[in-house]
């Protein structure tokens, strides 16, 4: 099946259990529970159920391309329900038949891994990493603390590698040769963005500049949290986590400071994360 | 009076392999101690589990309780007591045994605000033949389970306690710990011969093994004999660690570019599986790989 088609399928299947369909943030993020609409609607107090793509960008997996599975940018398929409503590890393995993956050819196991390994969220869920034949193609969490929030009951958060469900889909075993529709192929379109990305993550990216970039992200948000606007506020967050990943690529920063700069991000979307569910406005 | 075996089970999502043993054991004593207390005697217990069933087995437990222990006070004059319906008893017990299991970490799902180590979606109570009823955490009791996923959550009626593990083994599934441990062991040592190698036959990895598989199947794969050149702590993380799979030497105790792996399921589509955990490990083995490499600073 086409990359595009798998999107078009997922969109369909979670559609018909009563998710919006959303769109992509416009925002550097290293995982879809970074989009605005993730984050918040895991915190606010209200049913929230919804599918979509992200474009994640993780730094640190920049492979210039080389690599047959890891790229520095990929394609996450987010759900988020709340509260979880029926079978959901079922529909989870359905969904895999809608994207044209025969369940009983392949080998699926549920590897337990919980949501703790985050070095700019405070976050915790108990789940697992979804693996066909080995490969992991999804993680399935029920969410229970997003950003220093106990969050009950818990939200589900089931998050597809999209590249990776494509792989076995169409039985191939480079990402860049993956077909997105019947003309054009997956490294045709991002090939060459991989390719500079990556010396930008490795080589270049200027670990001065980035330092800087966050401080000054960094100080801003903590005004604009005094003046209550929590979602500019975390629009600076994610400024803040992108230039933490690309310190974290550049491996340019002193031992003990990453986790310094860490902790402060935690502590920053936490103040996100309190503001919110402070607000009882108007939204 | 004839004693009829007691079988509970209780399917949930996936448990964390970690999980199972120590619910395995505080189901035996717990069990063991709550019986006792209701004055019910049996011939034998014991508790199993895979990574979605949590198991108690009883052996030989009476219909009734003992007349001496229906009551504490003296019966009426005139009147015969019997003693107490077990299946009446089984109803209250279980689902209590069942609620005071403790596990690292537990999860809430349900209207009902239940926890438990992850979502209950099935729970099966039989008393000889009969269905002991009861609720827990939101599911109702009944004499239906579940085969083996990979051949389709197929729906299985149980005949009675005493046909479970029969009924469970026809539809691929080896629900006793010990059965799916000794079937493992003989695929190593199978895998081993037939390659001429030596399998690392790691306790923790196997036992971790046996708790992803309810049908362990064999599956042994080559990778890039390029890898061994990694230091051998990093090989062995990649390996066991994250992919749960076996490393081979030869009887130099060199290790080879081999790995010998369970999948869970029948052999179905045997290389696609290979393939896919060769595609896996190799994966893994270059993230090692990238991560001793010089970074580049300038």
């Amino acid at each position: 099946m086409n990359f595009q088609d798998i999107i078009s399928r997922l969109n369909q299947y979670w559609s018909k259990r009563d998710c919006a369909i959303l769109q992509p943030c416009g925002r550097e993020k290293s995982s879809a529970l970074f989009a605005p609409a993730a984050f918040f609607g895991a915190l606010a107090g209200k049913p929230f159920s919804a599918a979509w793509t992200e474009v994640c960008r993780r730094p640190g997996d920049s492979r210039y391309g080389d690599d047959p599975v890891r790229l520095g940018a990929y394609y996450q398929y987010q759900v988020m329900i709340k509260p979880p409503d029926g079978d959901l590890q079922r529909a989870c393995l359905d969904s895999l038949r809608a994207v044209g993956i025969k369940r009983e050819e392949h080998d699926i196991r549920w590897i337990e891994a919980g949501r703790e390994d985050c070095p700019c969220l405070d976050i915790s869920g108990a789940g697992w990493e979804v693996r066909l034949d080995g490969m992991s193609v999804a993680r399935f969490t029920y969410l229970q603390r997003l950003a220093s929030v106990e969050l009950s009951p818990s939200t589900v958060e089931i998050s597809y590698g999209l590249e990776r469900l494509a792989l076995l889909s169409q039985k191939k075993s480079n990402i860049l040769e993956l077909a997105w529709n019947d003309r054009l192929s997956y490294g045709g379109l991002h090939r060459g963005a991989e390719k500079q990305f990556s010396r930008y993550a490795l080589e270049f990216a200027d670990p001065g500049l980035l330092r800087r970039d966050f401080e000054a992200h960094f100080k801003e948000a903590g005004a604009l949290l005094g003046h209550g606007l929590y979602l500019p506020a975390f629009d600076l967050f994610l400024k803040c986590a992108h230039c933490f990943d690309l310190l974290a690529a550049r491996e340019a920063v002193p031992g003990a400071e990453l986790p310094d700069l860490g902790k402060r991000m935690r502590e920053l979307s936490a103040a996100c994360a309190a503001a919110c569910t402070g607000d009882k406005g108007d939204d | 009076m004839i004693n009829r075996d007691v079988l509970v089970e209780v399917r949930t999502e996936n448990l964390p392999a970690g999980y199972i043993l120590s619910a395995e054991k505080q189901l035996e004593a717990g069990a063991s101690a709550r019986l006792a207390a209701a004055g019910l005697s049996f011939e034998g217990l014991k508790a199993y589990g895979t990574y979605r069933r949590l198991v108690l087995y009883i052996n030989g437990l009476p219909s009734r309780t003992p007349e001496a222990a229906a009551h504490a006070g003296t019966p009426p004059a005139g009147r015969k007591m019997h003693g107490r319906p077990a299946l009446k008893e089984l109803s209250g017990i279980l689902p209590a045994l069942f609620g005071s299991l403790e596990f690292p970490g537990t999860v809430e799902w349900e209207e009902g605000g239940s926890r438990f180590a992850r979502p209950v979606r099935g729970v099966t109570a039989l008393y000889g033949d009969k269905t002991i009823p009861f609720s827990f955490a939101g599911v109702r009791s009944g004499r239906s389970t579940v085969g083996l996923g990979a051949r389709g959550d197929k729906q299985l009626r149980i005949p009675s306690a005493e046909k479970y593990f029969r009924t469970l083994e026809n539809a691929n599934v080896l629900a006793r710990d010990q059965e799916r441990a000794e079937a493992m062991s003989c695929a190593l040592a199978q895998a081993a011969k037939r390659m001429k190698l030596e399998v690392e036959a790691d306790e923790d990895l196997l036992r971790e093994n046996l708790y992803l598989a309810e049908y362990p199947v064999c599956v042994v794969g080559a990778f890039d004999q390029e890898f061994l050149k990694l230091p051998a702590e990093l090989l062995d993380r990649a390996m066991r660690e994250r992919c749960k799979f076996f490393s081979v030497r030869d009887s130099g105790k060199k290790r080879q570019p081999y790995f010998v792996a369970f999948r869970d399921g029948v052999s179905k589509c045997q290389k696609t599986v290979e393939d896919g955990f060769r595609c896996a490990l190799e994966a893994r083995l270059r993230d090692a790989a990238f991560s001793v490499r010089v970074p580049q600073n300038g």
